[in-house]
């Protein structure tokens, strides 16, 4: 009577151990934040954005990583802030108030740039992302999308640089010629998408409203 | 289907081929075709029939093994009944009882005082003063002009006026006296009067009680006649019990859920937040575990308390060890309550601090953020809900068992009802293979009508001209004994 029921408890055991899920819950939120040429004037509303839709969605164990868009982005100088987020609610909170006052002095921070190096900067995001091994990986990006490498620089996104992230671009700003030709700008974020997809991402694609953000953070989870 | 055409140009031609074929094929195997169909037909409707036979028994023997748990269920209940009454007669004899002797002493003392006491109120009035005489004799002497006559008169007269006067007052002294005595009786009159309405009181609570007691005797021998009657004569019904304790549960699932939610975001912080389990984050599994183990704790210190039964083992342990049993349980049961009482003030703290952090990184002022409305009555109300809903949920085990019990014997009606259904259904298909196994081979040999016809043409048999079959030629046909 004791074997089958010792069975039972070991069977009961398993299923319980089977029960715990192996799937990582955590996500990696990436942001790269052009500050160069005709993008500088949005880098306070980019920040704005952050704080109001991005960081207050974070969970315990998110992780947070921040770059600015320059002439050269692939530099360790350009992260901005990177953290993940405590297991515990109110530290995380508390470190969510940090991040948010890192953001507002990078937003007031006097910044320029001649070239715009976004590669460079996926690039950067890519490693710092994939170190995380979180769940799912976001990389936003607040810029016109009109890359501009400085001479004798190279930029090549590896086929499997992306794998397994979301590319979102928020608010992209319409350039003068843009204005003039639509098609021009078509043109140019669908090459984007091309060439992310080529990169391995698992999707791509532009948010004008930043209020869809959280819904779109979540389902990406 | 189209595959199957010889001609796929022409598909009626290639329709027509096919069914020449088949009524060819079909007509060249009849004899055995039929005789498979009537073995199929004669196998499925004996298959069918047991089934259905088998059916109704087990129906029969679940109906009879259901009355018997109905009837060991009513029994079991009015057992405790009867207990529940017997004990409160214990109880009541034993105390009231068991004061009826000092009762009855006390009223035998007062009844002794009382009659001492009017003894001595006995009125007994003053004897006449004994001079009366003596005033006769002198008063019968003739020289009663006699001025010495007349002074032994007259001393007579003052010595018996002066007797008179004291023999007043001592009568009145015994007068005074005794309605001293009397006005002291009264009290005692009333105490008597007092203990006759209590005796009076506690001989009418025991026929109460006695009546009650033949009630439940009169039930019992309901319950035995049911035995050997219909199990309807019996009063007790599962659907009573099955309902009410439905609804409790259902109430105390409400509470539970409510308990649930107070715990499960301050969880966050005790247990890692991101982990899950089955998708389900670890600090909402672990505050439902919480709650199960109120439910759990309760249901053992309700069996402790002898108040359910669930775990029989349990009732067969000495007082001492189910004495243990239950002090950890309160005690457990105490240190969750506790937990949950600090849990529900921390759920406060951290949506306080949530909402602080949300306004500030939308940008409010920092003294909105500083100072947000606070009020202490939400936090105590939250530290208050937390404390009482684990021993609510503690009584959870009360209509569990209530549940559990009457859904075995209501499960037991609904298995003896689908039996009973499955048996019908079962005679219905077999009455249908029946049909089938006489029906079968006629529309067979319609099927291959034309070359049968040509065969008997060509063999010189006559058609088979007769009316409807009897039901001899049936059952010889259909090979049913």
């Amino acid at each position: 009577m004791r074997a089958p029921a010792a069975l039972a408890l070991l069977a009961a055991w398993a299923l319980l151990a089977g029960c715990s899920d192996a799937r990582r819950y955590d996500q990696a939120i990436g942001v790269l934040i052009d500050v160069s040429g005709t993008y500088a004037d949005q880098r306070e509303e980019s920040v704005r954005v952050i704080k109001r839709e991005v960081i207050p969605n974070m969970i315990p164990g998110d992780t947070l990583f921040v770059a600015r868009i320059d002439s050269e982005s692939y530099d360790r100088e350009n992260v901005e802030a990177l953290l993940t987020l405590d297991r515990r609610p109110s530290h995380a909170n508390a470190q969510k108030l940090e991040i948010a006052r890192r953001l507002d002095a990078f937003a007031t921070r006097p910044l320029s740039a001649a070239h715009t190096d976004i590669p460079g900067a996926i690039m950067l995001a890519s490693e710092y992302l994939g170190e995380t091994a979180a769940g799912s990986r976001v990389l936003l990006i607040f810029s016109d999308m009109q890359e501009d490498l400085p001479r004798g620089e190279v930029r090549r996104l590896d086929e499997q640089e992306l794998a397994g992230t979301r590319v979102v671009a928020m608010n992209v700003k319409r350039l003068g010629r843009d204005q003039a030709d639509p098609g021009t700008y078509r043109v140019r974020m669908d090459g984007w998408g091309e060439r992310l997809a080529a990169a391995g991402a698992a999707e791509w694609r532009m948010f004008q409203d930043p209020g869809k953000l959280p819904e779109y953070l979540a389902a990406s989870r | 289907m189209e595959s199957l055409y010889f001609w796929p140009e022409s598909p009626g031609l290639s329709l027509l081929a096919l069914w020449v074929l088949s009524v060819l094929f079909l007509w060249a195997a009849r004899e055995p075709m039929l005789q498979v169909m009537r073995g199929l037909g004669r196998s499925l409707e004996s298959g069918l029939a047991s089934v259905g036979d088998w059916c109704r028994e087990a129906a029969a023997r679940q109906e009879a093994r259901s009355r018997e748990v109905l009837l060991a269920a009513g029994e079991l209940e009015l057992h405790g009944r009867m207990e529940r009454e017997l004990q409160r007669i214990d109880a009541s004899f034993t105390e009231k009882l068991g004061n009826y002797a000092s009762l009855h002493r006390r009223l035998d003392d007062l009844l002794l005082r009382l009659d001492g006491d009017y003894q001595r109120c006995g009125d007994a009035p003053p004897e006449a003063p004994g001079w009366t005489g003596a005033v006769e004799a002198v008063s019968a002497i003739p020289a009663a002009a006699d001025p010495n006559v007349q002074k032994v008169l007259a001393g007579i007269r003052d010595s018996l006026d002066e007797a008179a006067k004291r023999a007043l007052a001592v009568h009145r002294e015994e007068t005074a006296k005794r309605h001293r005595l009397l006005g002291r009786m009264r009290p005692e009159w009333k105490e008597v009067r007092g203990l006759l309405a209590r005796m009076q009181d506690v001989v009418s609570r025991s026929l109460r009680v006695t009546a009650r007691v033949d009630r439940c005797v009169d039930e019992f021998q309901a319950l035995v006649g049911a035995r050997a009657g219909g199990a309807q004569a019996l009063s007790f019904s599962p659907w009573k019990p099955f309902l009410v304790s439905l609804l409790v549960l259902a109430i105390a699932l409400g509470g539970a859920f409510i308990n649930f939610q107070l715990i499960a975001l301050p969880m966050s912080e005790l247990v890692p937040a991101g982990a899950r389990i089955g998708g389900v984050p670890v600090a909402t599994v672990a505050a439902l575990v919480i709650v199960l183990m109120e439910t759990a704790v309760g249901i053992f210190v309700m069996d402790m308390l002898e108040i359910t039964d669930l775990f029989p083992k349990l009732a067969s342990l000495t007082v001492g060890r189910r004495r243990l049993i239950l002090g950890v349980g309160l005690a457990g049961l105490f240190f969750l309550a506790g937990v949950e009482s600090s849990l529900a003030v921390l759920r406060e703290q951290i949506v306080e601090a949530d909402a602080a952090l949300k306004l500030s990184l939308a940008g409010a002022a920092d003294g909105v953020v500083a100072a947000p409305a606070r009020s202490s009555i939400p936090v105590a109300g939250q530290a208050v809900l937390g404390f009482v809903l684990p021993w609510i949920l503690a009584m959870v085990a009360i209509p569990l068992e209530s549940l559990l019990d009457s859904s075995r014997l209501l499960g037991a009606r609904l298995g003896v009802v689908l039996l009973h259904g499955l048996g019908h259904a079962a005679g219905a298909l077999a009455h249908g293979a029946r049909a089938l196994t006489v029906a079968g081979p006629s529309l067979y040999d319609v099927y291959v009508s034309l070359p049968l016809r040509a065969e008997r043409m060509l063999r010189g048999d006559d058609p088979p001209r007769r009316g409807p079959a009897t039901s001899a030629e049936r059952r010889a046909e259909t090979g049913v004994a």
